[in-house]
């Protein structure tokens, strides 16, 4: 048979087999992209078992859940793990698939690399505790060249590049590893004008676009496979991936890790991911997703998650649009709305702050990487560390950018993740850490490598002395958890209190972590309600705040309970002893905020526990000595509050010390620093003064910001009256200084929601004269009467009362309500429970 | 088999499949034996060396041997079925082999040479080639996993299955209940004694629950809890006391239970029983679940029938037996 005539009906017999697969209904996966998905039939089901409704729309066909709570449920999960599919794990040994990946987060055991004969890993791991969620974030450049170089049908299936490729993801040989990684795969990462590899791909890189439509679709399938829709909600998943830009710069000549993880709500996505090689901006890249997705009106929504801005040579949170223009407000909202989270911890350390980076916090210092861009290769102890690479002070500039353009780019939440390489979803515990990336790390001696071999060499990374250092790895750390409090645990649920911030990191352990601010009594710590409390009087972590009461801080209630430890459990057939939780040391707040002068400052706030506790660690058996708290319960208010004065808080909570996963595997290998000649040179890490012994593992909440013109404690109503059609509502808002509300040219826009919208009125511009509007007839949306007080820029009050109306898509039940004002540019909006009794929804109830 | 789980795999074994349904297969008695020679033993060795940092063992050998066959199997089994000589991979890799060995001016770069690759197998260079190689033996495990997905399984094989693994839909029992909140102080057994005190009021006074836990000390999660699972209560009181609470009856204060926090009195309210999920809601999961069992079954069947159609000869020097 002639070639070209076998090719066509192979080819023909390929899409049949397309077509027949996509008649049982698993796959429809052909090596072309596929058309836009359509959106699936929503059930409403707005109360999940008849109960309150939660302030957020369900999008997908599902059970809701046994255990909904309206006051919300903890859920831990790990939102950044890399599988076989991100071609570096691939280098690394790596081939455990998506699929491992989120059957070791709901418990199961993987083994990992090497693999024995069988091709069955040799390294058992299994999670004690189960993850509640998690999603799959491979590197979405590598999609189409990890099909094409796998998978044989591919022109470039043959390329020199793919069988090195492949022949180095069953190798077991560094050299090769270190070659591949820093010839074959860096170099598209950190140019700032990407393209895919020609030699794998074609050139057009037609066939790598085809095969990453194909690993885009797995990724999705595998998703849908392990994701609960029943209402066990045993576990969620998340359709995600990340965008891997690295761009080298004449100020960041090794590359700069702007790299942010996209997740999606739902089954509903883009043909393809955007990736670096697509839009190798990061503002670029959220417009193009954001036309892919919400843009079409399919149901799509998505956030960024950016991660490791401590190696971002202080290139992630700059204060100019990416192409160097000067940033606007609405780039700033563009850029919120983006991204209303960061990654504050993971196993390339903490992006937080760092002692020595403008700071004065001694907790800086915990898990620190020491090289400040992604692919420096040396340790060097001169190095400068730019504050901007650093969390605290992005939320700092935020602030100030918020005083300068009325807009915050940098409000974002916080939690914390792995970065496995290893598909091991929530690995944290630091008595069972195996390392993160295959045979990189598999062994003690190789996670102890300190680094910084003097012989190391700036890119080009083409230099064969590079495969003789590589990066140290004995900085990283074991990674962490984010926390989600949510209604359930179902796509919608989590994903909208990771939209909210309502959201807490931990460096690996679960301690528990509530943070309100509102109108408490200083006695809150002795109501045994105080969680409805807190969402009664006030707002959680994530939320917004104006001034509650005329001139003093809000009040915060900050609420803590130690991890309850990790059960036995048993991995490659031996039983692992339980390990006891940490009790907790303390409760520091974090305040930022912006002086008079208009410049940025912090102070941390020690408000519960005992920094002076004594605790400590046997470092030669890891035993933990001296004692803690179970849980610590607190109020505070901020002594040095000032009504008109832009500030954020957030609690950080601190367990008592343990040993660092390198102290317990030094010692299980006999190291003594006392005795330094006896040290192999292998492990000199042990022993190094810039590898912590001890640490104290801990929490980090997203911020609560105080908005001096934000929004006061709303008071509201809605009366439903005895037959329908004849329910009320009533407002009042107070509205905060320093915004001169001009209600003659603006529109006066009030919304009031839960699940879906109770109530929205656009009053437009001069209808609210001299401060009033009257009409008994509710001519505009039912208004009866509105008055808006203000004396220039003083605080403002907005009071709204309808006539008669049909408000009946508030449930009849205690649960969360939304109300939203908006006035021009200006927007402001507060949630709380609002408790039903008699025949009355409302604050005062 | 790891190559299985990649369904990325299974549209292009598809269209293998149909292709190759087209073609005669030779008969049996042509086939010939399967060698492993000294030389590849010594290999396989010292990839395993490298791999795991020690020497095989009998166990490993024995392995090692066998996937070694398997290999040679599927790789002799694809070449008796002409599988390997239409392949654009293969004609590819080996078109550029010839390229390098002769030097070739003239020929476009970049694309298959059928002068070229007629010429590389003149030379045997299909049979020594481990990508070739390589590229062959994925083919025919493609092929082979194909032909057990291709079946559409019926509500009856889905129904059966999900019977016969009940288990794997087992929902958790979840529990509803009060508790009054006694916290650690300094001294542990102060807690206890006072919760035991607690106890003993709120049943002698028949306390309503909402009253009781004004009794206690105030819970961060709260006092009422629905519908929890032992995985919800571990995250909030260890998992010991999930243990207690699942075996307590309903309707009556039990306690005091400790938890990491102190100790609790609990009346149990509602108690959903561990239970099987319904077929429809969990149909998607059985389908995926059976059909990924029947697609194991039936290469481990198919591949153990295709050797015992191969005489096998293992050098002299290898340390396992036939295998």
């Amino acid at each position: 048979m002639h070639v070209t005539t076998w090719l066509t009906s192979f080819m023909a017999a390929v899409a049949a087999g397309a077509v027949l697969l996509s008649a049982c209904g698993d796959h429809d996966g052909v090596p072309v992209p596929t058309p836009a998905p359509t959106r699936p039939p929503v059930t409403a089901t707005p109360t999940p078992g008849g109960r309150a409704p939660a302030p957020w729309e369900r999008t997908e066909e599902r059970e809701g859940c046994e255990n909904y709570a309206v006051t919300r449920n903890p859920y831990f999960g790990d939102l950044h793990v890399h599988t076989t599919m991100s071609v570096d794990a691939v280098t690394f040994n790596v081939l455990e698939t998506p699929a491992d990946a989120y059957e070791f987060a709901r418990g199961g055991e993987i083994t990992l690399a090497p693999y024995d004969a069988n091709g069955k890993g040799t390294r058992p791991l299994r999670l004690r505790r189960p993850l509640d969620f998690a999603a799959v974030t491979d590197h979405a450049e590598g999609f189409g060249v990890y099909h094409v170089c796998f998978v044989p049908g591919y022109p470039g299936y043959d390329s020199a590049d793919c069988a090195t490729l492949r022949e180095t993801s069953i190798s077991a040989d560094p050299l090769l590893i270190q070659q591949v990684f820093f010839n074959l795969l860096i170099p598209t990462v950190v140019n700032p004008n990407p393209f895919l590899p020609t030699t794998s791909c074609g050139d057009p890189p037609a066939d790598c676009q085809a095969g990453a439509s194909v690993v885009w679709k797995d990724m999705q399938d595998v998703a849908e496979r392990f994701y609960d829709r029943t209402a066990e909600c045993s576990f969620t998943t998340f359709i995600g991936y990340e965008w891997t830009g690295n761009p080298q710069s004449s100020t960041v000549i090794t590359g700069a890790n702007l790299h942010r993880n996209v997740l999606f709500r739902n089954a509903v996505v883009p043909d393809l991911p955007v990736s670096y090689i697509e839009q190798p901006r990061p503002q670029n890249m959220w417009r193009a997703l954001r036309a892919q997705c919400q843009e079409k009106g399919t149901g799509c929504d998505w956030l960024a998650i950016p991660h490791n801005s401590n190696i971002s040579g202080g290139q992630m949170f700059l204060t100019e649009n990416a192409d160097g223009s000067p940033m606007t407000a609405p780039d700033a909202r563009e850029r919120a709305t983006s991204e209303p989270l960061v990654e504050i911890y993971q196993s390339k350390g903490t992006s937080e702050c760092r002692t020595g980076a403008d700071t004065t916090d001694e907790q800086c210092g915990f898990e620190l990487v020491h090289r400040p861009s992604i692919y420096q290769q040396t340790r060097n102890p001169r190095t400068r560390y730019p504050r901007q690479s650093y969390v605290r002070d992005a939320l700092k500039v935020g602030l100030v950018k918020e005083q300068e353009l009325g807009a915050n780019p940098f409000q974002f939440g916080v939690i914390s993740s792995t970065d496995t390489h290893n598909a091991t979803a929530g690995a944290t515990v630091e008595e069972d850490f195996e390392g993160q990336s295959g045979l990189n790390d598999n062994t003690p001696e190789r996670r102890l490598y300190l680094g910084g071999r003097s012989q190391c060499q700036p890119p080009p990374y083409n230099d064969p002395n590079n495969v003789t250092c590589g990066r140290g790895r004995a900085d990283n750390g074991s990674g962490g958890l984010a926390v989600v409090w949510a209604e359930e645990n179902s796509r919608d649920a989590l994903f909208a209190g990771l939209r909210r911030r309502e959201t807490y990191g931990t460096s690996g352990t679960r301690p528990l972590l509530r943070f309100f601010a509102g109108n408490y009594a200083a006695n809150a710590c002795e109501d045994a309600d105080l969680v409805a409390t807190g969402y009664r009087d006030g707002v959680p972590m994530g939320a917004e705040i104006g001034p509650f009461s005329e001139t003093q801080s809000p009040t915060f209630a900050v609420l803590a309970l130690k991890d309850p430890g990790e059960p036995a459990a048993t991995m490659g057939g031996i039983t692992r002893p339980p390990i006891p939780g940490t009790p907790l040391q303390r409760i520091q707040i974090v305040k930022g905020w912006v002086d008079g002068a208009g410049a940025a400052q912090e102070k941390v706030f020690d408000v519960a526990g005992d920094p002076n506790n004594g605790a400590g660690v046997d470092l030669a058996t890891c035993t933990p000595t001296g004692t803690g708290f179970d849980r610590l319960c607190t109020t505070w208010t901020d002594p040095d509050f000032d009504p008109n004065l832009r500030a954020f808080y957030y609690a950080r909570v601190l367990e008592n010390p343990t040993c660092r996963w390198s102290t317990m595997q030094c010692n299980a290998l006999g190291v003594d620093c006392s005795r330094p000649e006896s040290v192999p040179s292998r492990l000199v890490a042990c022993c190094d003064d810039t590898i912590p012994r001890t640490h104290q593992e801990r929490a980090w909440s997203s911020p609560i910001w105080y908005r001096p013109e934000g929004m006061g404690a709303v008071e509201g109503e809605i009366r439903f009256g005895a037959a329908a059609g004849q329910d009320q509502l009533t407002l009042e808002v107070p509205l905060g200084a320093g915004v001169a509300h001009d209600l003659s040219s603006e529109a006066l826009i009030v919304v009031v929601r839960d699940d879906d919208v109770i109530y929205e009125v656009t009053l437009p511009p001069g209808t609210v004269r001299n401060g009033i509007y009257e009409d008994a007839g509710g001519s505009i949306g039912g208004v009866k009467k509105v008055t808006f007080t203000q004396d220039g820029t003083g605080p403002a009050t907005l009071r709204l009362e309808t006539v008669p109306l049909d408000l009946r898509r508030a449930e009849r039940v205690e649960h969360m309500i939304e109300v939203q004002v908006r006035i021009g540019t200006y927007a402001a909006a507060q949630a709380r429970l609002w408790p039903w009794a008699g025949n009355t929804l409302g604050t005062a109830s | 088999m790891r190559w299985m789980r990649r369904p990325t795999l299974h549209f292009v074994a598809i269209g293998i499949a149909l292709y190759l349904g087209k073609h005669e297969l030779l008969p049996a008695q042509t086939r010939p034996a399967v060698v492993i020679t000294s030389g590849r033993v010594a290999r396989l060795r010292a990839d395993f060396e490298r791999a795991t940092g020690r020497t095989p063992g009998e166990a490993d050998e024995r392995v090692l041997l066998d996937g070694a066959i398997e290999e040679e199997v599927l790789y002799l089994e694809a070449r008796a079925r002409g599988l390997a000589g239409h392949d654009s991979a293969i004609k590819f890799r080996l078109t550029e082999k010839m390229r390098f060995v002769t030097d070739a001016e003239g020929a476009e770069e970049n694309a298959i040479d059928e002068t070229l690759y007629r010429q590389a197998v003149a030379l045997g260079f299909d049979e020594h080639d481990p990508i070739v190689r390589r590229i062959i033996v994925q083919k025919m495990r493609l092929f082979l996993a194909h032909q057990a997905s291709a079946k559409v399984p019926g509500d009856d094989d889905l129904h059966r299955y999900y019977e016969r693994h009940r288990m794997r839909y087992r929902r958790e029992p979840r529990v509803t209940f009060w508790h009054v909140f006694v916290a650690h102080g300094r001294q542990p057994v102060g807690a206890r004694l006072a919760a035991v005190a607690l106890l003993e009021r709120i049943r002698a006074e028949s306390i309503r629950p909402a009253d009781a836990v004004a009794l206690g000390h105030p819970f961060l999660m709260g006092a009422y809890l629905a519908a929890q699972s032992a995985h919800d209560l571990g995250k909030l009181f260890g998992l010991e006391f999930a243990d207690r609470v699942a075996a307590m009856e309903p309707g009556r204060w039990e306690g005091p239970v400790a938890s990491t926090q102190g100790f609790h009195l609990v009346r149990v309210e509602a108690r959903q029983p561990e239970r099987i999920a319904p077929f429809e809601s969990v149909r998607s999961r059985v389908r995926a679940e059976y059909q990924s069992e029947q697609q194991a079954a039936y290469l481990a069947e198919t591949l153990a029938a295709l050797r015992a159609r191969y005489v096998v000869r293992i050098a002299p020097t290898a340390g396992a037996g036939q295998g």
